[in-house]
C-alpha cells in the first residue's frame, strides 16, 4: 500500500514537473509579467518554429553572460541595466544582433534555428530584431513561456 | 552487431562533418559579410540641450564597403542624440533603424557638414565609414 502511494505520488510530481516545463502561453500571462524595473531594459527572446527538426536548443548569449536556450515554440525574457548590448549564441560565431537598451525599453529578439537536412542537427541559429513591438507581441501570442537560464528566471511563471 | 556499431560510428561522423562544413560556412558568410568599424565613444546630447530633429526629403542610398546597400526612407525623421568625432549622431524616430553587417545592429546616421558619413553601432559602440558620403537631403529642422 505505501509503495503504491509512492509510486502515485511520483507520477503526480512527474506529471507536475512536465506541466511546468510547458509553461504558460504569452496570452495568458497578460498582467502576470512583472514589471520592469527603474533604470532597467527588458529583452524578449522567441522562437515561432514548432517544426522537430529544428528542436535542438543552443544557449544565447546577452554580451558576457548566457542567459538561456532557445526552445520551438516558445519565448522567455531577461531585464537588464540600459546600456549597449550584443545578442549571440554562446560560440560568437557572428550570427545576432546589437543594440541599445533604453531603460523601460523592450527589445524583441526572433530567433530562427537552420537545420541540417534530415540529421536534426542545427546550424546556424539566426536573430532578429523585431519592430515595432505590436508585432512581437502578436506574434508571441501562442508561444509559450520558457525559463531563461536559473538566475534569470520568473518565479510563479 | 559490430557492424551495427561501425554503422552509428560513420554517422555520427557523418554528422560531426555536416555541423564542421556549416560551421565554416556560417563563418565565411560572417566574413564576407563583415564590415570594418572603430570602436569610438559617443558624447551624448546633455539634456539641457535643445532638441534637434531633422526629416528627409527623399530617399537616400548609401553602399558599404561589403557591397550592401543601406536605404533612409522619403519622409524618415531622426534626432540628434550625440556627437562623435566623425560628426553628429542621429537615431530614428520613425522606428527602429538596423543594418546588416556581420549582424544585424541598430544604427543611428552620422552627419557632418550636410552629408551621411557614415554610421554609428550603438549596440556595439562602434563607428562604420561610409566610403563615399552622401548628401542629405534635410527638408526640415526642428
Amino acid at each position: 500500500m505505501k509503495v503504491w502511494l509512492m509510486k502515485l505520488a511520483a507520477v503526480a510530481a512527474t506529471a507536475v514537473a512536465l506541466a511546468g516545463c510547458a509553461g504558460p502561453q504569452y496570452q495568458s500571462l497578460q498582467g502576470r509579467i512583472p514589471p520592469i524595473a527603474q533604470g532597467n531594459g527588458r529583452i524578449y527572446f522567441y522562437q515561432q518554429q514548432t517544426t522537430p527538426v529544428a528542436a535542438a536548443q543552443q544557449k544565447l548569449r546577452v554580451n558576457q553572460d548566457v542567459v538561456g536556450r532557445n526552445k520551438p515554440g516558445s519565448f522567455f525574457f531577461v531585464d537588464r541595466p540600459a546600456g549597449s548590448y550584443v545578442v549571440t549564441n554562446l560560440y560568437w560565431t557572428g550570427e545576432g544582433v546589437s543594440f541599445m537598451l533604453d531603460a523601460g525599453q523592450t527589445r524583441y529578439v526572433r530567433v530562427t534555428a537552420e537545420s541540417l537536412g534530415s540529421t536534426g542537427a542545427v546550424g546556424n541559429l539566426s536573430m532578429e530584431l523585431v519592430d515595432p513591438p505590436e508585432r512581437a507581441e502578436a506574434e508571441m501570442l501562442r508561444l509559450r513561456y520558457w525559463g531563461a537560464a536559473t538566475p534569470e528566471r520568473v518565479p510563479g511563471l | 552487431m559490430a557492424s551495427s556499431v561501425v554503422q552509428k560510428m560513420a554517422g555520427a561522423v557523418r554528422v560531426g562533418k555536416l555541423a564542421a562544413m556549416a560551421g565554416a560556412g556560417a563563418l565565411l558568410l560572417g566574413a564576407c559579410m563583415s564590415v570594418p568599424t572603430q570602436r569610438v565613444a559617443l558624447v551624448p546630447v546633455a539634456a539641457a540641450d535643445p532638441v534637434s530633429v531633422i526629416q528627409l526629403s527623399r530617399m537616400v542610398s548609401a553602399q558599404l564597403s561589403n557591397d550592401s546597400l543601406v536605404t533612409l526612407s522619403a519622409g524618415s525623421q531622426w534626432q540628434r542624440v550625440g556627437a562623435l568625432p566623425q560628426g553628429d549622431a542621429y537615431r530614428s524616430l520613425s522606428g527602429l533603424f538596423t543594418i546588416q553587417t556581420r549582424r544585424q545592429a541598430e544604427a543611428y546616421v552620422v552627419a557632418s557638414s550636410g552629408k551621411l558619413v557614415g554610421f554609428y553601432l550603438p549596440g556595439e559602440s562602434a563607428y562604420l565609414s561610409l566610403t563615399r558620403p552622401v548628401t542629405l537631403p534635410v527638408e526640415m529642422r526642428q
